[in-house]
């Protein structure tokens, strides 16, 4: 029901990473297709701190309820005093729910929530999934 | 020359000192040589030559007369350090230390990225490279023993720097807008770029674990993808320590502004408690770069086509000015006299000093004006003034990589008292790199260029 609400509207869920405080990072977010592969949604330019992709509708799961399985990297680079935390936030549409499974605690998820760290010019990983219910 | 000066050892090269010339010279200039004393006459009072640049980075532990070296302190851009003896009972001759830079505990954090940080209001980041210190001291109560009796003091001060140019995150080069930081990233873009491709089989495994809500395998998988960037995760963290190193050396021959301030609370001996008796401190420094030349750049270039060009010692030359003023409040001051060994007193310590500095000549010349007025009258016998200056010269005269230096220093005390007539001569030989005056900071010197001050607090300290 909520998945019609969200094509209905052509409204696009859009996802944020952040590095922390006082550095910079390259981000790329990739999700699964339906067949498994894994394609890129969207790189950001070098030396963002932040960075937001919209995901289409059309991309999410066609059946209401499904999720969507995205792999998130970063990599930071830290002058000095900087934090490398990879901040994630979701915005979901009026009435959405939005789930990253591989949360140690995903009732606390958002707005933003810390979701890993990594050393300076490390490329790190965040596999997470989300689902609109 | 009056008679406590200690005489001159040598105004000629004996057949020991020769000798040693000659054994250093052959040992191919080898740095670990020690330097051979031509003329050696020392100041009696070596603190009267002593010009310390800029503000301590800890006005609170200076104030008690606690070496910072003892407190491992933060650097201006993170959150705090706390440090405490290993148990903090309360007892003889305890202190503990807080070093904070307020934003990070009270401001949020997460939502100041890098170029919000360059690009918002200057009092962002003056909040960011404002620091806050305060320090304990129980102090002794002797014991029965009147000599060992030290009042228990309380202390705060705090310090900041004042110049985007001296941050080492705002440094630009001379002229630009860009920052030394994010313009060195763009140099080596290649070398950092962020490579998404993950093994296909990786990947499924990665899909298939997420579905399945498999949080151990997602982690292992994470880990593999990460493990399988290794190389060009190396490739690209010597890429940013190299932009990290240079973004440091731009700011630290950058014009630089500090302030900080202290006040001292002392109370009874040996137990936390009674605190009274005060005294503050101001500090202010600065300094300025007169203009370095090398090739097209206008700083210090201490590249390896500079050193290349001069057989090894990175080239470098810039002129630098700078000053700094202390004025103490209340301040406990020695007297040197038996009766009445410490007076409060007011105190101002004021410096300028220029610096030039290239791959063979290095000069300094520092002059400064002292004055101890006491806050009793009764006690003006003790007020003192007078002025000082130092110049120093170091002279390569070798062309070898580590070569052969010579060092001179020559200065001079006058004041209203005895105790601030000094003079001081020094000659002497060095083998390997010259160690320069280095008057505004121990990190100040391209010869150093390989530490990376971590702070863009404390001038020269930076």
């Amino acid at each position: 029901m909520a998945l019609q609400f969200v094509n209905a509207l052509k409204a696009n869920l859009s996802v944020t990473a952040s590095v922390g405080s006082l550095a910079e990072a390259e981000f790329a977010l990739q999700y699964f297709d339906a067949s498994g592969a894994l394609k890129l949604l969207g790189q950001s330019a070098r030396a963002a701190d932040t960075f937001t992709w919209q995901i289409a509708a059309d991309i999410l799961p066609s059946s209401g309820g499904d999720p969507l399985n995205l792999l998130l990297m970063f990599k930071p680079f830290i002058l000095q005093g900087g934090t490398t935390n990879l901040l994630l936030r979701a915005d979901q549409p009026p009435g959405g729910s939005l789930l990253a499974v591989n949360h140690p605690d995903p009732g606390n998820l958002y707005p933003p929530y810390r979701v890993c760290s990594a050393m300076n010019a490390t490329t790190t990983p965040y596999a997470f999934q989300i689902r609109i219910a | 020359m009056t008679a406590r000066h200690a005489p001159v050892k040598s105004l000629a090269i004996t057949a020991a000192t020769f000798g040693a010339l000659i054994s250093a010279t052959s040992a191919a200039a080898s740095a670990s040589a020690p330097p051979v004393g031509i003329v050696d006459e020392k100041a009696s009072n070596k603190d009267l030559f002593t010009f310390d640049y800029g503000v301590p980075s800890s006005p609170a532990l200076n104030l008690m007369g606690l070496s910072p070296d003892k407190t491992t302190m933060s650097s201006s851009l993170k959150p705090f350090v706390l440090s405490l003896p290993s148990l903090f009972s309360g007892g003889a001759d305890q202190s503990a230390a807080l070093d904070i830079a307020p934003l990070w505990l009270l401001g949020d954090n997460s939502s100041i990225g890098y170029n919000k940080y360059v690009t918002g209001p200057y009092a962002q980041r003056f909040k960011y490279r404002f620091r806050t210190e305060m320090a304990l001291y129980t102090g002794n109560d002797g014991g029965g023993d009147s000599k060992k009796v030290k009042a228990s003091q309380l202390a705060f001060g705090f310090s900041a720097s004042l110049l985007d140019a001296s941050d080492p995150l705002t440094a630009t080069f001379p002229g630009a807008s860009d920052t030394v930081w994010s313009s060195c990233l763009g140099t080596h873009e290649d070398e950092i770029k962020l490579n998404p491709s993950v093994p296909a089989d990786v990947a499924t495994q990665l899909n298939a674990a997420l579905t399945a809500g498999d949080q151990s395998e997602i982690d292992r998988l994470q880990t593999k993808i990460t493990e399988g960037k290794k190389d060009e995760d190396a490739r690209a963290l010597k890429a940013v320590q190299a932009c990290t190193d240079e973004a440091n050396k731009y700011a630290r021959f950058a014009p630089n502004l500090s302030v900080g301030a202290g006040a001292n609370l002392q109370g009874t001996p040996g137990t936390l408690g009674g605190f009274k008796t005060s005294s503050a401190v101001l500090w202010l420094s600065g300094k300025y770069p007169l203009g370095t030349v090398f090739g097209s750049k206008q700083v210090p270039d201490t590249s390896d086509g500079g050193a290349a060009k001069n057989g090894g010692i990175p080239e470098t030359s810039y002129w630098m000015v700078g000053g700094s003023a202390r004025a103490g409040f209340g301040t406990m001051v020695s007297t040197g006299d038996t009766a009445t060994p410490q007076i409060k007193a007011n105190t101002f310590d004021g410096w300028i000093g220029l610096e030039r500095n290239s791959s063979w000549l290095v000069l300094s010349a520092q002059a400064g004006y002292q004055d101890v007025s006491a806050t009793n009258a009764a006690q003006d016998t003790f007020s003192k003034s007078g002025w000082r200056w130092l110049t120093s010269a170091s002279l390569k005269l070798s062309s070898a990589a580590n070569g052969i230096w010579l060092d001179a220093s020559y200065g001079s005390a006058h004041g209203t008292t005895q105790t601030f007539d000094d003079k001081t001569f020094m000659l002497s030989l060095n083998f390997g790199p010259a160690n320069p005056a280095n008057l505004f900071g121990e990190n100040s010197s391209p010869q150093n260029d390989n530490s990376s001050p971590q702070t863009p607090q404390n001038g020269g300290k930076s």
